[in-house]
């Protein structure tokens, strides 16, 4: 130690020594925290690499309605519709949909291509598959990058953040959609999601992607129609299931024969023929779907039972010898006819749907009008008396009337059983199979001047006109056009009545004197 | 030499540091096809923050050359006495005071905050005290807010006062993430929110204002080039932030003799017939 002890510390200074061994040690110390961060950045980048190779995601099963239709079928808790079902459900709605990274559409016979008159494929592929944005230009997976999150990557109003949300996602599944502008029991027009999607709905969490470019909003409208078409068949094949014999099936096969065994081009022969949206060239060359659901069974893909994989390595061809072609076609078929063209139709039927011309009285629009005045007198007696508004949105119309009604993705499930609502225990199955907790839904607060289905009048005039679809709302049937209008007139006004703005606006707060 | 390696490895972090921050300012850099330009702010369109411009390239090359001086000392020194041959056994010198020095390093920046405050009252009090004038019937009068901003988890709603030029009544007219202002005369906005902390913030015009529920904020600028700006939220409001975006469209009215809130108030897809089907 040849240090000047002079020139050392004395007590309470600082140390600063520059002394080598220390400082070796320092270093020895160093060195062993450098390698233990080296070690975690190898970990990570072996997380990293297990992240990357997840398989793709996949469509989910609607266990919910599994669940219901067994017990519309009389099974008690724990039993459910034959497995053999199940397979035949999800290999012909996979076998026609595709995957998530592969939409594909089903071309039926006999008709002109109905299914691809709803949505353009360039629509489903910028909409369909991974997020990627290499420049502007080309980027793609748009609905998973924004909607996903919400809407899950089924449609199902189930993704991960849905459960946070109050009111809930909504689920595409069962072809119903809130706000627009076609009569109660009609899908909506392109028009109308495209106009939800530029403003979003307020006073709920699903936000304006107004910035979105015009053609990346149309993709995703297509693939919402694409989503709910391949929900609404999937969900009626379930309950089609139901009223089948024990060994009856879907599909007519052997028993231990699934429908997706059979080889891509047999299907397509006997079958309903099948479009490829995205990639044409790979989903050809990998001639079954086999490959297809097999990179499926990733753990939040339930479509896929534990034997899949044992069935599936069996050798095609001596099965293949064993079912009769034509049952099969005559099936398929059938299924196509009775389940699918039904939907397509009905949302074909909108594309060509015109809203009906509404004159906007002048008094609606022009506040200073001499008869808005006695509309709104009209408006505000309607809502007490004929209209009837009062017995949900409360004398005071801040939505605390009747409060106890479920809308219809709740009752969808919640009236099956006639389940108390207020027990948890009671339906804590339905969750369990992938239903949310029942919310009541809640009539709106009209003082706050807050519109989930957008502010114009014309909105506000379709509201009360054809009602809101899938909730207790109804369709104004005995009203005429003017008495909506009337009414219209009285909810634009109910936010600025004195009871609901007890203050009067206060002065801007960082206002300073002018000089 | 291990010491040499790291007194080079640590001086690297400034010099690099200053580096690019250089390149970005100039716009000229990108290294191996990125381009360090975007990564600087948007060009100023708003006379009224000008200075705010001068302010902050005034703040960072006092910075930078402060950050320039003391590194390249700290480079030095750690190079210096690193692996020094015959030094590894003696202790370091112990100094203990240096009055010069302490004077040197307390007035130096002492003077420059004090210059700082002073040249940024009339900056502050610009952009946000004083706000902008019209003469009314001969009287000068603060410039009412021609919309109202209000961000929300996740978005912002813009309200237009209609056709009775007022804010807060049945005709307001509102619109998601998109504001139209006129070009070429000063625009005062009213900034609320509705849930939780927002900022409001619009960098191609260097404004940005902090916006608290239940707080009435009033914003104002000037765009003197139409063309399309982006509205940021600048506070961490929740997962969604980073897409709480919003556009505004800076358009050129046609008389000058309207108020730009008359030519705006109705863009094109709040009308009637727009928008529906």
């Amino acid at each position: 130690m040849g240090y000047d002890e002079k020139n050392c510390l004395r007590k309470g200074d600082i140390l600063l020594r520059t002394r080598a061994n220390t400082r070796s040690r320092w270093w020895g110390s160093g060195g062993l925290d450098l390698w233990i961060s080296v070690k975690r950045m190898a970990i990570l980048v072996l997380l990293g690499g297990f992240v990357g190779c997840t398989p793709p995601p996949q469509f989910r099963e609607n266990a919910l309605e599994w669940h219901k239709q067994a017990r519309t079928a009389g099974l008690k808790p724990g039993e459910s519709l034959p497995d053999h079902h199940r397979h035949d459900v999800n290999d012909v709605v996979s076998d026609w949909f595709g995957t998530p990274d592969q939409p594909s559409v089903p071309l039926v016979e006999g008709t002109e291509d109905p299914l691809m008159q709803l949505f353009s494929p360039e629509g489903l592929i910028r909409a369909a598959g991974p997020v990627v944005s290499r420049d502007e230009k080309s980027s793609s997976g748009l609905y998973r990058r924004h909607c996903s999150h919400c809407h899950g990557v089924t449609g199902d109003g189930r993704g991960p953040t849905a459960t946070f949300l109050s009111p809930y996602p909504r689920d595409f599944r069962l072809g119903k959609f809130k706000f627009k502008s076609s009569p109660t029991g009609t899908p909506p027009t392109k028009a109308d999601l495209k106009l939800l999607l530029q403003n979003g709905v307020p006073g709920t969490s699903m936000p304006s992607f107004r910035l979105l470019k015009d053609e990346e909003l149309d993709a995703l409208v297509d693939y919402v129609i694409y989503l709910s078409v391949r929900g609404m068949l999937e969900r009626f094949l379930i309950a089609a299931t139901r009223d089948l014999d024990e060994d009856e099936r879907l599909v007519n096969l052997p028993k231990e024969m699934r429908y997706r065994d059979l080889p891509a081009k047999a299907r397509m022969e006997i079958g309903v023929p099948v479009r490829s949206i995205v990639e044409p060239s790979r989903s050809v060359e990998s001639d079954q779907s086999v490959t297809r659901s097999e990179a499926a069974e990733s753990p939040d893909s339930k479509i896929e039972s534990d034997e899949a994989g044992a069935e599936s390595t069996e050798p095609l061809e001596q099965t293949t010898s064993t079912y009769d072609p034509e049952t099969v076609e005559e099936d398929v078929t059938f299924m196509a006819e009775e389940y699918l063209l039904p939907i397509s139709e009905k949302w074909l039927g909108i594309l060509e749907f015109e809203a009906k011309e509404v004159d906007v009285p002048a008094w609606v629009t022009d506040r200073t009008h001499v008869e808005r005045a006695s509309q709104l007198e009209i408006g505000h007696q309607l809502y007490f008396g004929t209209a009837n508004c009062v017995q949900c949105h409360g004398e005071t119309g801040v939505g605390d009337g009747q409060t106890n009604n479920f809308d219809d993705w709740t009752n969808d499930w919640l009236k099956v059983e006639g389940i108390n609502p207020a027990d948890p225990e009671a339906w804590a199955e339905y969750v369990n199979a992938g239903a949310h907790p029942p919310k009541p839904i809640l009539p709106r607060n009209l003082r706050l001047g807050v519109y989930r289905g957008g502010d114009r009048p014309i909105d506000l005039f379709r509201r009360i006109q054809y009602g809101i679809e899938g909730t207790p709302m109804p369709a104004s049937l005995t009203l005429t056009d003017e008495q909506v209008w009337a009414l219209v007139v009285y909810v634009q006004e109910m936010p600025f009545e004195p009871i609901s703005r007890p203050a009067t606006a206060k002065k801007s707060e960082n206002q300073r004197p002018v000089r | 030499m291990m010491h040499r390696f790291w007194a080079i490895l640590f001086s690297l972090v400034p010099i690099l540091g200053i580096g690019l921050y250089v390149l970005a300012a100039v716009g000229k850099g990108s290294f191996g096809g990125f381009s360090l330009s975007g990564l600087w702010l948007p060009e100023n369109g708003n006379p009224y923050a000008v200075t705010i411009d001068h302010l902050f390239d005034l703040v960072h090359i006092i910075c930078g050359v402060v950050l320039g001086i003391t590194t390249s000392v700290l480079a030095y020194v750690v190079w210096r006495y690193a692996d020094h041959p015959g030094r590894n056994n003696e202790a370091a010198q112990y100094v203990k005071h240096n009055t010069l020095l302490e004077w040197i390093w307390t007035a130096i920046p002492a003077a420059i905050l004090i210059f700082l405050g002073f040249y940024q009252l009339q900056v502050w009090a610009d952009n946000k005290m004083n706000r902008p004038t019209e003469m009314v019937d001969g009287h000068k009068q603060a410039i009412e807010p021609m919309a109202l901003v209000v961000g929300k988890q996740f978005g912002w709603e813009v309200y237009y006062p209609g056709t009775d030029g007022r804010l807060g009544t049945s005709d307001d007219q509102r619109i998601e993430n998109e504001l139209t202002v006129p070009v070429g005369k000063p625009v005062v906005l009213r900034v609320e929110a509705q849930d939780v902390l927002h900022s409001f913030s619009i960098p191609g015009l260097r404004v940005k204002q902090d916006v608290v529920p239940g707080m009435t904020q009033l914003v104002w600028f000037q765009v003197d080039k139409p063309g399309t700006y982006e509205i940021l939220c600048m506070e961490l409001c929740g997962w969604g932030h980073y897409k709480m975006r919003a556009r505004m469209k800076a358009v050129s009215t046609t008389s000058e003799a309207t108020t730009g809130t008359e030519q705006v108030a109705s863009p094109p897809s709040l009308s009637q017939e727009g928008g529906e089907n």
